[in-house]
């Protein structure tokens, strides 16, 4: 995956999981160690699904075009328009349209929504005593901050 | 004589593995592992290959993404095309789907059985009460009993009172598992090693009396000899840890017994060039099925009690079952509406959710195929009866949601309302077009691909499992069911396995016992 791919997926997936102000999901992708998850996905995944989630990204881009005829690509949205837009295809009557942006949702939440911290919030017990291994030590994105840490 | 688990890891550096056994058997899953403790108890000697890794219930992880990773059949990506794209769900691991199934126990319907009997020549090998003697053997030996109340957990016990409230038939769900702790981590694996799955089970009884393991060894080639089946060629490789390891090359003295599900099996055939040309790999059959969503006012807590543990068969003559759904916070924030905040609100109230599911028995027949490039390629595609059938499902999920209380209901079909407080809302379904794009289903339970029957012409195997055409090699998984079920399968995998390695033993006994006796006999003056 190209660099800028990478960076649109990353977009993609901040707009399918985002923060709330419910104290008990207040973390969205990009706090999530969006990145290092994006390239565990990509390394790991059956080379077909890879290669469809890459042909999403780029019809997503284009999607704005095509649903509201504006010009200008996804990553030309601010948050919230992004998050609409993804709502906007799940409810068009053309079966591949409204499943594009479930593949991004099911790849986003597959990873992302495994994780302790974020389980624990919600109140899920017991979780795993450790991160995914995707999400543990170095490569690129941030360690999930963990409740304790956030506490004035 | 203690047998061993060996993986890609233990033989890295080895140019080449070779072993023989009396009987060889690729897949460790139902039919796989319960072959192997019917013949290891013979006192045949097993080897068993299997193309997942051993992943010990002190190594599992409860995430999703970890789990499809290590235990799931394409990371959980495998699916079928039709119409609809529809997730094929299988276990890739030693213990096969039973590892990560949900631990429902189901014996075969007997108006199956009779169809079986009359329509397929099934008669002729099995007979009803043989299974049902070897239902008791794996009740017994797999503890199976109905989820005790201890961990019934909250979303089993509100279908079961949905259930009253309606009059229907509903009971809890017979399960495999030995003092279930409620972990509700069926389909992780379970991290207490309480699922009797095959891993747990049978897999280290055969282990006990000597049988092999080649775990993370995709079986390639049947090696044929003196035009009968005299073993199988593999290749190590771990996905997990990117490692390849050497061929693996056993002998099989007696027999082949190909038990690695209704889809590897026919593409294992058809990778060989065996079995009937034209049937090996049609007539796929599953039991496609789908889930509504429930949020209640009070807390449900999915997280805690057994996974499935309630069902109601009330339908099941109306080719539908249903059942609750432990649905992992992963997979339910796929299920549930919304993207961005909304999506985040509403998991933040997961902990209010509940899963109920229906699964058909559907009519549609697909196909598996390997592809010119060697590829797996699978169709499935539901009929106008099978999307009927699904439009009467989602109906009676949400009035079964509401009998049980929930504030609202969340059907999740395309041409719904998004989220719906009352059964006259989801009236619409009927008005809907029979089109299964507008479901969201996954399909388990497969069958068929490599069928029994009694000749060559309409069968890929015989009665006895045996395929037509080559001797020493057997299909025992559910391909060789001539229909789906209905119910789940797993326990009737193991019970037809059963019988095909009971008779398997007596004839490689009575072959041993031949050789024997022809070894130990005085030489003839010459």
């Amino acid at each position: 995956m190209l660099g800028f791919e990478r960076r649109w997926l990353t977009e993609i997936f901040a707009a399918t999981l985002a923060a709330s102000d419910d104290p008990r999901f207040p973390l969205g992708a990009s706090a999530l160690g969006v990145e290092r998850y994006i390239d565990d996905l990509m390394r790991s995944a059956p080379r077909g699904f890879a290669l469809g989630l890459r042909v999403c990204t780029w019809l997503l881009q284009l999607a704005p075009l095509l649903a509201y005829g504006r010009p200008v690509r996804f990553a030309g949205l601010d948050a919230a328009a992004r998050s609409e837009l993804l709502e906007h295809l799940t409810r068009s009557d053309v079966y591949l349209i409204r499943e594009l942006p479930m593949l991004f949702k099911t790849a986003a939440c597959l990873g992302l929504c495994g994780l302790p911290e974020l389980q624990r919030r919600i109140g899920i017990h017991p979780v795993d005593a450790s991160d995914p291994e995707w999400a543990r030590g170095g490569g690129r994105g941030r360690r999930l901050p963990r409740a304790a840490e956030e506490r004035p | 004589m203690t047998g061993a688990i060996v993986q890609t890891q233990d033989v890295a550096d080895h140019a080449r593995v070779e072993d023989a056994a009396d009987v060889v058997i690729i897949g460790s899953g139902a039919a796989g592992a319960t072959a192997a403790r019917v013949l290891t108890e013979a006192g045949l000697d097993v080897i068993l290959i299997e193309e997942g890794p051993h992943v010990p219930a002190a190594a599992l992880r409860s995430d999703m993404y970890t789990t499809f990773r290590r235990v799931w059949r394409d990371m959980g990506f495998q699916v079928a095309r039709g119409r609809a794209i529809t997730p094929i769900l299988q276990g890739a691991c030693v213990g096969g789907t039973t590892a990560i199934n949900g631990a429902i126990i189901h014996r075969m319907p007997e108006s199956i059985f009779e169809t079986w009997r009359t329509d397929h020549g099934a008669g002729d090998f099995l007979k009803y009460a043989e299974l049902e003697r070897v239902y008791e053997t794996l009740d017994r030996e797999l503890s199976v009993a109905p989820a005790p109340d201890a961990v019934l957990g909250r979303q089993n016990a509100l279908m079961e009172q949905a259930v009253a409230r309606l009059g229907w038939r509903g009971n809890r769900v017979r399960r495999n598992v030995a003092k279930c702790e409620g972990s509700a981590h069926c389909n992780q694996g379970c991290p207490n090693a309480r699922k009797q799955s095959m891993d747990n089970s049978y897999v280290p009884r055969a282990l006990q009396r000597g049988a092999r393991v080649y775990a993370t060894c995709a079986a390639r080639e049947l090696i044929i000899e003196r035009g009968r089946a005299a073993g199988v060629r593999g290749e190590f490789r771990d996905r997990e840890r990117g490692l390849h390891g050497p061929i693996l090359h056993v002998h099989a003295r007696r027999a082949v017994i190909l038990a690695a599900s209704a889809i590897q099996s026919p593409l294992f055939l058809q990778a060989n060039r065996l079995g009937h040309r034209e049937l090996t790999g049609r007539r796929l059959q599953a039991h496609p099925g789908t889930a509504v969503a429930g949020v209640f006012d009070d807390p449900v807590e999915q997280w805690f009690g057994a996974t499935q543990g309630y069902e109601s068969t009330h339908f099941w003559h109306e080719r539908m079952k249903f059942e609750t759904v432990g649905m992992p916070l992963e997979l339910a924030a796929v299920r549930l509406p919304g993207f961005g905040v909304r999506l985040a609100k509403q998991l933040a109230e997961f902990g209010h959710v509940a899963f109920f599911g229906v699964q058909i028995r559907a009519r549609a027949h697909g196909r598996v195929r390997r592809t010119l490039r060697g590829h797996k390629s699978i169709a499935f595609d539901l009929t106008a009866e099978d999307v009927r059938a699904l439009k009467v499902g989602v109906h009676r999920l949400c009035e079964l949601m509401l009998a049980a209380g929930a504030r609202e209901v969340l059907p999740g079909v395309h041409g719904l309302p998004e989220r719906i407080t009352s059964i006259e809302q989801v009236g619409k379904v009927h008005d809907l077009p029979d089109d299964p794009r507008l479901f969201h289903c996954i399909a388990s339970h497969l069958f068929g691909t490599a069928v029994m029957g009694r000749t060559a012409r309409d069968s890929v195997v015989g009665p006895d499992c045996g395929l037509h055409g080559l001797p020493g090699l057997y299909v025992t998984d559910s391909s060789v069911f001539p229909t789906n079920l209905g119910v789940n399968p797993q326990h009737s995998i193991c019970a037809v396995s059963w019988l095909a390695a009971e008779r398997i033993a007596e004839l490689a006994l009575h072959e041993k016992s031949r050789a024997g006796s022809a070894a130990r006999a005085p030489e003839k003056p010459s």
